[in-house]
């Protein structure tokens, strides 16, 4: 008696099995092989973000207090000029923080907007520009900010705009 | 007129298709490729398991190289807090840099500064008033690296802060194993940037804490 089996069905099955297995072994090579460096490259990246981000928050709080400063020294009875001119006294430092170069500079040349808006004051800043480098990779952001004080100098609200990230 | 299907005639179409509508199943073929088709699919069941158990295990074991978290964005304010010395206001990064540049010039004319006592100081009774209940740890580390290799820094030296407070009571705490478990533990942020000023420049490593103290 001649028995017939359907050969091609079961080979269809054996090669389920057959690449099942490879596909593992192929999933759990590329796991072992997996560079670990990957973490400690995102980690730099991490730091040069965190830094242009100490960079904003250092700006936004040195213009925060020397607006306060300013305020407190008599800004109220200030022409729009005055303001600045003491402004620019109150910011002014004996060093500088790298990365903040910018920051500094626009402070001293006086590109910046500082005067009475309303009932209290409004400070704006064009185009300041962070920029970090760390081996072969380099960061840059360029942003514009612009804070409402009230009358004592506290702040009432603070906006910011990114123009370049990258 | 008679109508048409595929160019045959209705009565040609479906004597034609008549069998089609005959199911003629093999049972004992069908019955017999799934009763061989269990084993396989159990090997392949078996694999993908053992496949998965393997999976979690190494990323268990590899958890430390894969934690991506943005450690220091969050600069706290702590730094930027304001503080009072000698009638002149300053926030604590600048009091900290003023510091330097004080003992600089301090050097220079054989005296010994005291720029960052007032710092620390000023740092304290700003912060006494600001928390009234509860513990907060204030601790900020200069130079970076291991903060406490082998004890041989404590926190009472000139330049680290590391304050304790108790219900609005800030105190030096100079218990080094505790301190250590904030950086054992990843809970310090840290902060790297290079100033200069003339005659001097500085790389500042600053690792930092500034919230409820561990239990």
């Amino acid at each position: 008696m001649k028995i017939f089996r359907n050969k091609r069905g079961d080979v269809a099955m054996i090669l389920l099995f057959v690449v099942t297995l490879a596909l593992v072994v192929i999933a759990l090579f590329f796991m072992a092989s997996f560079n670990s460096n990957f973490a400690r490259d995102s980690e730099g990246r991490n730091d040069m973000m965190s830094l242009i981000k100490f960079y904003e928050s250092y700006a936004v709080h040195d213009v925060e207090s020397a607006v306060k400063e300013t305020v407190v020294s008599g800004g109220l009875i200030m022409a729009d000029a005055g303001l600045k001119s003491r402004f620019q006294e109150k910011a002014n430092k004996e060093f500088t923080i790298n990365g903040l170069e910018n920051y500094f500079g626009k402070i001293k040349r006086g590109e910046f907007e500082f005067k009475h808006d309303n009932a209290g004051y409004l400070f704006e800043m064009n185009n300041l520009s962070f920029a970090v480098d760390s081996g072969a990779n380099s960061f840059e952001r360029k942003l514009d900010f612009r804070i409402k004080f009230n009358s004592d100098g506290d702040v009432i609200n603070l906006e910011r705009f990114i123009n370049k990230v990258g | 007129m008679t109508r048409r299907i595929f160019g045959k005639s209705r009565q040609e179409f479906s004597k034609e298709n008549r069998w089609s509508k005959k199911m003629n199943v093999d049972t004992k073929g069908q019955l017999g490729k799934i009763i061989t088709s269990i084993p396989i699919f159990i090997g392949i069941f078996v694999i993908l398991s053992f496949y998965l158990v393997f999976v979690i295990f190494f990323f268990e074991i590899r958890n430390a190289s894969l934690s991506f978290g943005i450690k220091g964005v969050e600069f706290g304010e702590i730094l930027f807090k304001e503080i009072e010395i000698d009638g002149v206001k300053v926030n604590l990064l600048n009091g900290i840099i003023k510091a330097d540049l004080e003992s600089k010039k301090e050097e220079k004319n054989g005296r010994k500064s005291d720029y960052m006592f007032l710092v620390k100081e000023a740092i304290r009774l700003k912060l006494e008033k600001e928390l009234f209940k509860g513990e907060y740890c204030l601790m900020l580390f200069q130079g970076g690296g291991n903060i406490i290799p082998e004890n041989t820094r404590v926190a009472g030296n000139e330049k680290d802060i590391y304050y304790k407070f108790k219900d609005g009571k800030g105190e030096i705490n100079y218990n080094v194993l505790e301190m250590s478990e904030y950086q054992t533990k990843g809970h310090l942020n840290r902060l790297i940037f290079n100033v200069e000023a003339s005659e001097f420049e500085k790389r500042y490593d600053l690792s930092y804490y500034y919230g409820e103290c561990l239990k």
